[in-house]
């Protein structure tokens, strides 16, 4: 089986390689070609026997490099272990079910409306199936109103899902980086993967 | 009304209403929306001391999982942070209001920087006593 060999792939994040059609199918001709590819400026050789299935598509090829990278680093650097991405959509679905089941307060809805739970739901479920980055596990809290907050937090760096009770309400994402915070109000999966992976792709 | 001093209160308390404000702190600094049980906040309530039992809420909450605690100097360099007016019925000696946050609805980025910044400000958190 072939190997192959990695080294300094920091160029770009793989989020950008997805918006730039050129860089695109270069990482697209470079998996069909067998190609270098860059990665922290580290060089291994990764037996990629077991990821074969996945170099097809650039999609999978996002997936497969954030999968293989930190075991290339952890073999470089003996034990280093990068901090593990949080890359499924799982456990914050799983916490937004038990949300359905809080007790309410009087001037206080700690339950999100059926309205809010599945906007939030399809939001962050399809978040989760594009690169994220390194997003931390997000929490969430209800407004109080009946919406939902998701949070990614890590430090100064955030991420926040904001879901309103009904659909009238106003529904965003708001992203604070070391340089600039903004509020986006087209939110999709894959707008909030990409304020994830912006903040958090380092 | 009068100012709250860092002098005398060196520390304001938010008190915590729903578990998951132990681990999402921003969402415990932004101000509610009207409803049918009370007008749109224009405040946000804090307490002066939290010396809190497992029979005595200070926030005089029904649920309350603890506080978060900030520097009253930290907030009072930024906003102001006013007591209840002795006046009013409603008057409770140990309870003041942040003022001059932005308004649910109004500027979101503004709502969402502000919650940031007071989240940032927290020193500690106190669970309440069991």
């Amino acid at each position: 089986m072939p190997n192959m060999l990695i080294t300094e792939c920091a160029h770009h994040r793989p989020d950008e390689w997805l918006r730039e059609p050129v860089l695109r199918e270069s990482v697209r001709q470079a998996v069909h070609d067998w190609v270098l590819f860059p990665h922290k400026g580290y060089r291994a050789v990764v037996n990629t026997s077991v990821h074969q299935r996945h170099k097809r598509q650039v999609h999978g090829f996002i997936v497969y490099t954030d999968s293989i990278c930190p075991r290339a680093s952890e073999l470089l650097l003996g034990g280093y272990v990068r901090p593990e991405p949080s890359q499924t959509a799982q456990p914050i679905l799983r916490e937004l079910e038990v949300m359905l089941h809080d007790e309410d307060e009087l001037d206080f809805l700690h339950r999100p409306t059926q309205y809010a739970y599945d906007f939030a739901r399809q939001i962050i479920g399809a978040s989760y199936t594009h690169y994220v980055g390194s997003a931390p596990v997000a929490t969430l809290a209800p407004d109080g109103e009946g919406g939902i907050v998701a949070e990614w937090k890590d430090g100064r760096r955030t991420v926040r899902l904001i879901v309103s009770a009904n659909q009238e309400g106003k529904s965003y994402v708001y992203s604070r980086g070391p340089s600039r915070s903004l509020v986006d109000y087209s939110v999709t999966g894959l707008m909030l993967s990409q304020q994830l992976s912006s903040i958090f792709g380092d | 009304m009068a100012d709250v001093s860092h002098l005398d209160h060196p520390s304001l308390y938010r008190a915590i209403r729903t578990r998951s404000w132990l681990t999402q702190w921003s969402a415990a600094f932004k101000l509610r929306a009207p409803s049918d049980q009370r007008p749109a906040e224009i405040g946000l309530s804090v307490i002066l001391s939290a010396d809190c039992s497992k029979l005595v809420c200070h926030a005089e909450q029904s649920r309350c999982f603890g506080e978060l605690v900030v520097e009253t100097l930290a907030v009072t360099s930024r906003w102001r942070v006013e007591l209840d007016d002795p006046e009013d019925v409603t008057h409770y000696p140990n309870h003041a209001n942040i003022l001059g946050l932005p308004l649910h609805g109004s500027d979101d980025l503004a709502i969402e920087e502000t919650a940031s910044a007071l989240a940032d400000m927290v020193t500690s958190l106190q669970n309440r006593p069991s």
